[in-house]
């Protein structure tokens, strides 16, 4: 079963169809990735799946379950998690309060902690947060305020957020962009261990050569809508995708 | 039936006066994205300016109002270059700015003028008009028909003249409108000059009919709130409606059972829309 | 500094007279005001209604004591839970707006309720209720009467105390911490899974139950309760005080509301010009620090790392 599918999803802004009746689904355990020429509907389908804007018809589904009338945190709290395209950070904060922040929404843990927080909740959540420090290659940068790392950096703890709030599927939006080409592929790395960890990815980006490298499957929009679907190989030689780029550089 | 008519009439009245009022505060919100708290008091200050060039100088009602107008359009223009201006992109800041700005003006006439002074103002046009039986002091019916002149000529303006086109622009899209050439400093602080005016022209043309006082703003900008909200923040259109159905609501409200269970209804009725309908009655839907 | 301020505190009734001792009481009951106020403007809300809701708290000692003859701590409880509860009802509309929605939204709400109280004798109209009895203790052969102003001043202080020791828990809670992520960063938070609507509720409903509890210091205090007491003047004083203060940081409010109060009281002989000086300090404030008066002096760097960020009104916080 996919653990992500859309149905005839279709967003209107007054008269504007921003997505129209858009259909996919992505496989557990996958890198799936979004592409299309400026305009076609990217961001706003990623905000559809994501809960910020509810489609005026269609279904998103998690794991077979309808979740088009969730709110975001709901959404995010069934492991449904989201980064955002530039660099939305607590940037008042370091590295390490950052990844706290993500651990906030937890529900394990029983009611009182939120009044009084046990000692042993709270050396778990330090554990998990020195673990995704690693992961992400943030250890050395703990204590440094978000707002003096570098950009590459900052997309990085952007997705290290999102990993405390224990996504089984991660939404990113356009995380290679700004980077350098070793960042990008540092952050590549990082990704594919992400889903060797169990974790399926879906990304939106414009880097064509990075999608093309890393991710597994490809969903190609075009004025909203889906024009095709397939491994990066079936894309690169599908006519119309090519007359897609080309169109929208004319 | 007399009773009727003359309550239609009152509510005429004060649409008229409360119309004039939110439309300055519609405006400036669409232009400059800023809840005016001080917009009471510019009222205020209308009532005080006309009758200290009209009355006390005794250069007669229209001269008094003239200055109204003049007086309260150079404040207006004066609070957006020394204070809004520097808050242009903090909202919030800029809102509580307008109420320090209320603070002092209420405090000003307080100092001036007293608290409990018993300022007159003598109607332009004096009398009652008797017809059939029922009675209405001519100022009233001036008040109307004045407050029908300002918006025409008001929207004559902004539809037709090169300011309001550029009013209009600002008010759709700040960025756009710059890239065209239109300066957002001097739009806005036209915009707060007339805003102000209108709000100055409302307290002049009540200055005869209510009691001045430096606190007379404060129910006029929570009356002001209500319709803004009913109408839609920043639909000027749908201000000079809202105010038209509340006015008349509040009057016949505060006739038929009285003023405090008026305010009650007022109050909940925008809270309602709040709730139900954050775009206003007569407001597009809007992000809020 | 705590230390200080707390022996400070207690010294007032041995070197102060009655008129000053009654006044520290209200500067005791105004810091609760403004310590709970916080929680609010923490979420990134400025509320016009929190006023009417200590009203509420002071409202419900009143009827408890008069109608009830209820002894002190029941109607703390009682003002403290039904504030909470009027709180917990009118968040479910409020909470859906944000900026100047809500600031609209809880001033209309406020107004409608005190003028409901104006209004209806079984709330005493416009004169309110007036000869609420002071609390009077007996352990056992010790009797207390805290109709003396230095013993109801102890009293007032030790209720304000513990309450600030539960903010102060509070604030460094779970609880605490959601709420200044919601303030930062509102769409990251949710994006993690942080029910943001419901977070600032419980700010809200929480807030409103210390609230409650001035609002019975502060009728036990006068002897009487007025619906005048609790008009949108008061609450755009709260709201001043807390912005010209600073709301940054813990000890922040509460010195900056002592500061104000003290600041207040000295402008008495020219109660005219009060309004007039407030909005000059408010213009001043919003257009050089608008992070507050406990930026300007540096509080925040006497108190350890200010964990939350700017005040919410030096950022984007518009409709």
């Amino acid at each position: 079963m996919p653990i992500l599918s859309l149905h005839e999803v279709t967003k209107a802004f007054g008269g504007l169809v921003a997505v129209n009746r858009a259909t996919f689904s992505v496989e557990p355990g996958s890198i799936h990735g979004l592409i299309g020429p400026n305009g076609a509907g990217k961001t706003t389908l990623f905000s559809l799946i994501t809960g910020f804007y509810r489609p005026t018809m269609g279904r998103v589904e998690l794991d077979g379950e309808d979740i088009t009338r969730l709110s975001t945190s709901a959404r995010a709290r069934k492991g449904l998690v989201r980064t955002f395209q530039g660099t939305v950070l607590f940037s008042d904060l370091t590295v390490e309060e950052n990844i706290a922040n993500g651990m906030l929404a937890e529900s394990s843990s029983p009611w009182t902690d939120w009044l009084f927080e046990s000692p042993a909740s709270r050396s778990s959540r330090q554990e998990r947060a020195a673990a995704i420090m690693d992961y992400a290659r943030l250890s050395d940068l703990r204590n440094v305020g978000a707002k003096d790392l570098s950009h590459g950096q900052q997309r990085v703890l952007g997705i290290a957020i999102a990993l405390a709030a224990k996504p089984r599927l991660l939404l990113l939006d356009e995380p290679f962009t700004g980077m350098t080409a070793s960042e990008k592929n540092r952050l590549a790395e990082m990704l594919r261990r992400i889903r060797e960890d169990g974790a399926t990815i879906v990304l939106v980006e414009h880097d064509m050569r990075t999608v093309m490298r890393l991710c597994d499957v490809i969903t190609v929009l075009n004025f909203g809508s889906v024009l095709t679907e397939g491994t990066p190989e079936q894309v690169r030689r599908h006519p119309e995708v090519m007359a897609a780029y080309l169109g929208s550089a004319a | 039936m007399q009773f009727l008519v003359e309550t239609v009439l009152n509510s005429a009245m004060a649409s008229a006066s409360t119309a004039l009022v939110v439309v300055g505060l519609a405006l400036i919100f669409g232009v400059m994205r800023i809840e005016n708290f001080a917009h009471g008091e510019l009222y205020m200050v209308g009532a005080y300016a006309t009758w200290l060039f009209g009355t006390s100088f005794g250069a007669g009602y229209w001269v008094g109002f003239a200055a109204a107008i003049l007086v309260t359009a150079v404040l207006g223009a004066a609070i957006e270059i020394l204070l809004l201006r520097r808050l242009r992109n903090n909202p919030m800041g800029a809102l509580i700015v307008t109420i320090g700005v209320l603070l002092i003006l209420q405090t000003g006439a307080a100092w001036f003028f007293g608290i409990n002074s018993n300022l007159l103002v003598d109607a332009p046009v004096s009398g009652v008009l008797s017809l059939g039986g029922f009675n209405m002091p001519w100022h009233r019916i001036v008040v109307i028909a004045a407050a029908v002149l300002i918006l025409t000529a008001l929207t004559v303006i902004l539809r037709t003249t090169k300011f309001g086109w550029a009013l209009r622009a600002v008010a759709q899209d700040k960025d756009a409108a710059n890239l065209q050439g239109i300066s957002i400093g001097r739009i806005s602080m036209s915009a707060m000059a007339l805003s102000a005016a209108l709000a100055g022209a409302a307290g002049s043309l009540m200055a005869p009919i209510v009691r001045i006082s430096p606190f007379m703003g404060q129910p006029v900008i929570i009356t002001a709130f209500i319709v803004i909200i009913l109408g839609g923040i920043g639909s000027m259109e749908g201000a000079i409606v809202a105010a038209v159905i509340y006015s008349t609501f509040f009057t016949f409200v505060s006739v038929y059972f009285d003023t405090t269970i008026a305010n009650v209804a007022g109050l909940c009725l925008m809270l309602a829309v709040l709730i139900v309908k954050p775009s206003g009655l007569m407001g597009k839907a809007q992000k809020v | 500094m705590t230390t200080t301020l707390a022996i400070a505190a207690c010294a007032v009734p041995f070197v102060a007279g009655d008129y000053y001792t009654s006044f520290a009481t209200e500067i005791a009951i105004t810091v609760l005001m403004l310590s709970s106020y916080r929680i609010v403007v923490l979420t990134g809300e400025w509320s016009f209604a929190h006023v009417v809701l200590q009203g509420a708290g002071a409202y419900t000692a009143a009827i408890m004591v008069k109608d009830h003859g209820a002894s002190f701590p029941i109607s703390l409880v009682a003002g403290s839970i039904v504030a909470a509860a009027i709180a917990a009802v009118l968040s479910m509309p409020l909470l859906k707006m944000r900026g100047f929605y809500f600031l609209m939204g809880t001033f209309a709400a406020a107004e409608a309720i005190r003028l409901l109280w104006r209004k209806f004798t079984y709330f005493g109209g416009t004169r309110g209720f007036s000869g609420i009895s002071a609390p009077y203790f007996d352990f056992g052969g010790v009797q207390i009467d805290f109709g003396r102003s230095a013993n109801y001043y102890f009293l007032t202080l030790a209720v304000v105390a513990a309450c600030l020791v539960l903010l102060w828990r509070l604030e460094r809670s779970r609880l605490g911490k959601v709420w200044k992520t919601i303030e930062q960063q509102d769409v990251l938070a949710q994006s993690v899974g942080i029910d943001t609507r419901r977070y600032r509720r419980i700010a809200f409903v929480i807030a409103a139950a210390f609230a409650g509890i001035a609002g019975v210091l502060l009728a036990y205090a006068f002897g009487s309760v007025t619906p005048n007491r609790f008009s949108l003047n008061f609450a755009l004083y709260l709201m001043i005080w807390a912005i010209v203060g600073g709301t940054r940081t813990f000890f922040g409010v509460i010195v900056g509301g002592i500061v104000l109060m003290a600041f207040d009281e000295s402008l008495r002989f020219a109660e005219q010009l009060r309004p007039g000086v407030y909005g000059v300090i408010l213009i001043l404030v919003m257009l050089f620090w608008p992070q507050g008066l406990e930026r300007l002096i540096g509080w925040t760097g006497l108190y350890g790392r200010g964990v939350s960020k700017a005040a919410p009104v030096s950022s984007e916080g518009g409709a």
